[in-house]
């Protein structure tokens, strides 16, 4: 894939929670891009760090984690192509998490002043961007009361929910399965439980016959099911009318 | 990495481990099934006054290297 097709990845997320205007789509797929090409386990910014890039999601999984006193690593988000995670950077100077890639992943450095200047020029792309992050607090929201109140099943649940309704909504999924490139020591991670705790709540879950998840794929065999059990309702995902839904 | 086994019992209700979870040692697999003791005792409420969950750990040859439980008695 080329940089055109990476941007346009770029603007399909932005769209599936704003609206855009021609004008405006040309404008962002004419963005700056440095590709890099980076490992799993490759820490894009790290925490304290100062950049004067926001990075673009092009190709593979990418998260914000923090590492607490006794090296127990919790995932605070999940970022697919199409994500900048580090968009707020443009404001706020210095990174408070980490942001590291957990598959090989193809990342766009796009500098600041490029976005500046593009959300200077244009009031509605500026919108979609602060949209965007109204989106990921809405998320955050979401996240934290699963690790607060859910039970470990339906914190699982809800994991995989969020996931598949989110790569279809990009256009990567056809809502039934998807690439689900995470290992089990990694979901035990950013829904905050052991993963021996993890893998016996996933085997129930698999067992009554909710999901299959086999060699990094996830398929949804019952979805009201899953949903329910996971109390899943996409609203909070804000996603627009003409989106992809499952 | 060795696979270790996490067969875990409430009460009279046993569940076994048939998938078993990789990890690096003996010590590991012993955090392991102290830290599951801690979460599943998190989601479950004691219908009464009293609760005992077990975690018994077997090597992949079946030999138990550690059983843990955790008791609640409310009077």
């Amino acid at each position: 894939m080329d940089k055109d097709q990476y941007l346009e990845r770029l603007v399909r997320k932005l769209e599936t929670n704003s609206p855009l205007r021609s004008e405006e789509r040309d404008q962002l797929l004419q963005l700056p891009l440095i590709l890099k090409q980076v490992e799993a386990g490759y820490d894009i910014v790290s925490e304290g760090e100062r950049t004067k890039n926001c990075c673009l999601v092009a190709e593979g999984l990418v998260c914000r984690y923090k590492i607490v006193g006794d090296g127990q690593r919790q995932i605070l988000s999940l970022h697919l192509p199409g994500d900048i995670p580090d968009i707020h950077s443009l404001l706020i100077e210095q990174m408070d998490h980490n942001l590291g890639t957990l598959t090989p992943a193809t990342v766009g450095l796009i500098p600041h002043e490029a976005v500046r200047s593009l959300t200077r020029s244009y009031y509605r792309i500026a919108e979609a961007f602060w949209r965007e992050t109204l989106v990921e607090a809405s998320i955050y929201r979401e996240w934290m009361v699963g690790i607060g109140r859910r039970s470990a099943p339906s914190r699982i649940a809800h994991l995989f929910c969020e996931f598949i309704t989110k790569m279809t909504a990009i256009g990567l999924s056809d809502g039934k399965t998807c690439n689900l490139p995470l290992t089990q020591p990694e979901i035990a991670d950013a829904l905050g439980l052991s993963t021996v705790h993890m893998n016996k709540k996933l085997r129930e879950i698999r067992q009554a016959g909710l999901v299959r998840v086999r060699s990094n794929r996830l398929t949804i065999l019952d979805w009201p099911g899953l949903c329910k059990l996971a109390e899943f309702d996409p609203d909070y995902l804000h996603l627009r009318e003409n989106a992809s839904k499952i | 990495m060795p696979q270790y086994y996490f067969h875990t019992r409430d009460g009279d209700h046993v569940e076994v481990d048939d998938e078993g979870t990789d990890l690096p040692n003996d010590q590991s697999a012993k955090d392991a099934a102290k830290e599951l003791l801690s979460g599943l005792n998190r989601e479950k409420l004691p219908n009464g006054d009293h609760m005992e969950l077990a975690v018994v750990v077997k090597n992949a040859a079946g030999a138990e290297i550690y059983t843990a439980t955790l008791n609640l008695d409310g009077h």
